[in-house]
Formats: C-alpha cells, sequence, structure tokens
C-alpha cells in the first residue's frame, strides 16, 4: 500500500484522528506519513501525558513532605528528596522517548542529538559528585 | 523554618511562576532575590532551590503547549545540547566566581529583563501560509493553528546563532539559577525568527533540561535545602497552572508593567548586594 503524501494532503498531515489512532502511535512509517515532521505530535502528546502524570506525583510528594516537615523532619526529607527525583527524572524520560522516536523513524541525527543532551545532563549530574567532595 | 516564612516564600513563589506563565516565562527570575533578600538565604543555596522550582514549572506549563503543537521538539532537542553544554559549564563555574558578581550578573539580567519586557516581543515577520498549502519540508520547519483559526507555517533560521545564545542561556541559567529567557527571547525571536507562540513554547520545555543537570548536582551534593524545596516547588507548580488559566485573561500591557516594576525593583537590592551592602528584609 502506497502512503499519501502529506505534501499533496495538507488535511491528512493534520488530522487529529490520524494523530490519535492506535496504528499510528505504533507505526513510524505511518506517523511519518501523514505528519510532514515525522509523527512528532503523537510525540508531543505523550510527552504531554508523561509531564502532567510527572507533575501530579511531584506535587503529591511535596505536599506529603511539606506537612510532615514540622512532625517529623527525617521523613519529610525523604519524601522531599523523592518529590525532587521526580521532577528530576522527567526531562530525563523525556530525552529518552524522544530518543526511542527519533530511532524508529530512522532520524539519526535526531536521535544522536537527544543522546548527547542526556550525557550531557549526567554529566552535569555527576558534577554533584565532585561538589559534595570538594 | 517557620509558618510564616512557609507562607510567604510559597505565595511569593506562586505569584512568580503565575505572572512568568502568563508572560511566557519561568518563575525563577522571582524565586532567587525572594530567597536571598527575604528569606536571607545564600546566593549558592538560592540558586539549587530555584533550579528545581524552574523544572516544575516548565514541567507543569509544558503540556498544553505540547498538546497545542506549539513546540518544535527537533528544534528544541538540537539547541538543548547547546543550552545543556553551557550548564555544564555554569556549573563548572560554582565556586569560582564570587557571590557579589554573582548579584551583579543577576542585576544586570532583570534590568535586561525589564527592558525587554517594556519594549515588548517583536513578531519575526512571517510569510503566513493559506490555509491548505503545506510547508516546505526543512529541517526546523513546523506548523500550528492561531488563535484565529489561520495555520501559520514557520522555519527556523540561523539555528547556529540561537545555539551560541543559548550556549549563554545554559550557562546562566546552572549559575544563577534562573530560566534564562533574557538570552532566550532575542535567540529565539529574533535570530532565529520563531513565532512568538512557538519560541516560547519551545523555550519552556528546554528550561526543564537545561536545569535538570545543574539541580542533580546539587540534591547529590547535598546543597540543596529540601525544606526550603517545598514551600517554593509547591508555589511554583500551583501559579505555573494558575498562571495560563486566569491571568492570561487579565489585560496584556497591564501585566507587563507589574512584572517590570517588580524586576525593577527587586534589580536595587540585587545591585546593593553586589556591592557589598548586605540588603535583605527578612520576616
Amino acid at each position: 500500500m502506497s502512503l499519501p503524501d502529506p505534501a499533496q494532503s495538507p488535511e491528512l498531515a493534520q488530522s487529529p484522528e490520524l494523530a490519535q489512532s492506535p496504528e499510528l502511535a505504533q507505526s513510524p512509517e505511518l506517523a511519518g506519513a501523514a505528519d510532514p515532521t515525522g509523527g512528532d505530535l503523537v510525540l508531543s502528546r505523550r510527552i504531554a501525558a508523561l509531564l502532567r502524570s510527572g507533575t501530579v506525583v511531584a506535587a503529591v510528594l511535596f505536599t506529603v513532605g511539606a506537612v510532615l516537615l514540622p512532625v517529623h523532619e527525617a521523613a519529610a526529607r525523604w519524601t522531599l528528596a523523592a518529590g525532587c527525583v521526580v521532577l528530576l527524572l522527567l526531562p530525563v524520560v523525556r530525552l529518552v522517548l524522544m530518543t526511542d522516536h527519533f530511532v524508529r523513524i530512522r532520524t539519526g541525527w535526531l536521535a544522536a542529538a537527544s543522546l548527547t543532551v542526556l550525557a550531557l545532563v549526567v554529566a552535569g549530574a555527576l558534577t554533584g559528585l565532585l561538589l559534595g567532595s570538594g | 523554618m517557620t509558618a510564616t516564612l512557609f507562607l510567604v516564600l510559597f505565595v511569593g513563589s506562586l505569584l512568580g511562576a503565575a505572572l512568568g506563565s502568563a508572560l511566557g516565562m519561568a518563575g525563577g527570575i522571582f524565586v532567587v532575590p525572594l530567597l536571598t533578600i527575604v528569606a536571607k538565604v545564600p546566593f549558592p543555596t538560592a540558586v539549587a532551590v530555584s533550579l528545581v522550582s524552574v523544572i516544575a514549572c516548565s514541567c507543569a506549563s509544558g503540556p498544553r503547549f505540547l498538546a497545542a503543537g506549539l513546540t518544535n521538539l527537533r528544534l528544541a532537542v538540537v539547541l538543548e545540547t547547546a543550552t545543556a553544554f553551557g550548564a555544564l559549564v555554569g556549573l563548572a563555574m560554582i565556586g569560582v566566581v564570587p557571590d557579589p558578581i554573582l548579584y551583579g550578573i543577576f542585576a544586570v539580567v532583570l534590568a535586561v529583563s525589564a527592558i525587554q519586557m517594556m519594549t515588548g516581543r517583536k513578531e519575526a515577520r512571517l510569510g503566513r501560509a493559506h490555509v491548505g498549502s503545506s510547508p516546505e519540508r526543512a529541517l526546523f520547519s513546523g506548523t500550528f493553528v492561531d488563535h484565529d483559526g489561520s495555520t501559520v507555517s514557520y522555519r527556523a533560521s540561523r539555528v547556529p546563532a540561537g545555539a551560541g545564545l543559548m550556549f549563554g542561556a545554559g550557562t546562566l541559567s546552572a549559575l544563577l539559577g534562573i530560566g534564562s529567557g533574557v538570552l532566550k527571547i532575542p535567540a529565539m525571536d529574533a535570530a532565529m525568527r520563531l513565532p512568538i507562540k512557538v519560541s516560547s513554547a519551545t523555550a519552556n520545555l528546554m528550561i526543564g533540561v537545561t536545569a535538570c543537570g545543574a539541580a542533580a548536582a546539587h540534591l547529590i551534593a547535598g546543597t540543596l535545602d529540601l525544606g526550603l524545596s517545598a514551600p517554593v516547588v509547591l508555589g511554583s507548580l500551583l501559579g505555573s497552572v494558575l498562571g495560563a488559566k486566569i491571568l492570561v485573561r487579565a489585560a496584556g500591557p497591564s501585566l507587563r508593567i507589574v512584572f517590570t516594576v517588580v524586576l525593577v525593583v527587586l534589580a536595587v537590592p540585587m545591585t546593593a548586594n553586589a556591592f557589598g551592602l548586605g540588603w535583605g528584609v527578612g520576616p
């Protein structure tokens, strides 16, 4: 089956139904055909869902930590630290999602870019070990 | 921490994030002065807490931009290589740059941000595509549906120049604990000629990654004050969401004036601290 060319069919390129179909979500070829930017709209919605749920979890942890602070400081600090970890992991998981997406649509240089950013973030985090020992 | 200080930090962070969110910026530029001037917290400690709040603002307000298709993910990841590298350089400068100089840089950032806010952001002259025409298959092209229902096509230009400014934005972010809108705005609006909605949305996503490495470094090093982070992060999360829903209905010029006045007011004690005068209010 030949895939429609979005350059000839802008309606197809901007069809929300296609963007939300499970087949489209799982098929990089279809995603790339329907969306001129290679299914990035599907990726955008996945990242949006990740950020939404992660933010809610972090908010709950920070709220519990704030309530525990005057009552049980040790438990509060662990809970707050967990909230911080959730927040810090959100951009990292987002990069992993993007890398996976770019690999699946066979855009190698963008996958390499997202991996580079991931490496730089990890390198930044590891400098914390130096800061802590300094 | 007293209940009063908790409330002051929560409300201050909420207002800062709400105002920033309504104007397409993070609230970090308010959090650092709030912590150093009101809570009398050392500058490095304030930066660490502010970095976490910047990530919180980015994650809380990001979904609506993503769902609307305003965020250019490809451009974001390419520019993030520059901001993340800049953040790494900024981290390396921690402890090397004296606090008075950091206060001075922060005061300059506040002043420049105030000027940018008053002069307003200028939409790059774009050739708006008619509905039904297709965008070029260019590297960083994209489309979005504007408020009037028209489909707008755009393409980022001069990406290397934008990346250079983004490197600086990343360095400032790690050093000062801010979202670095003062550099992102000229980078994305003027240098890369992106539509304002796209540059705001894309920059908002990027700042989470930019601040992530530096914030993680502080958490691992034990220099992140978790007790202070509670009211600041909660206020930032709530403010980012409220800013998008409520303040956006307020008159744009009024918000800009309030934002500018607050920036100028904050620049005064930050400048004083740069000269070692040790200004602070405190509860």
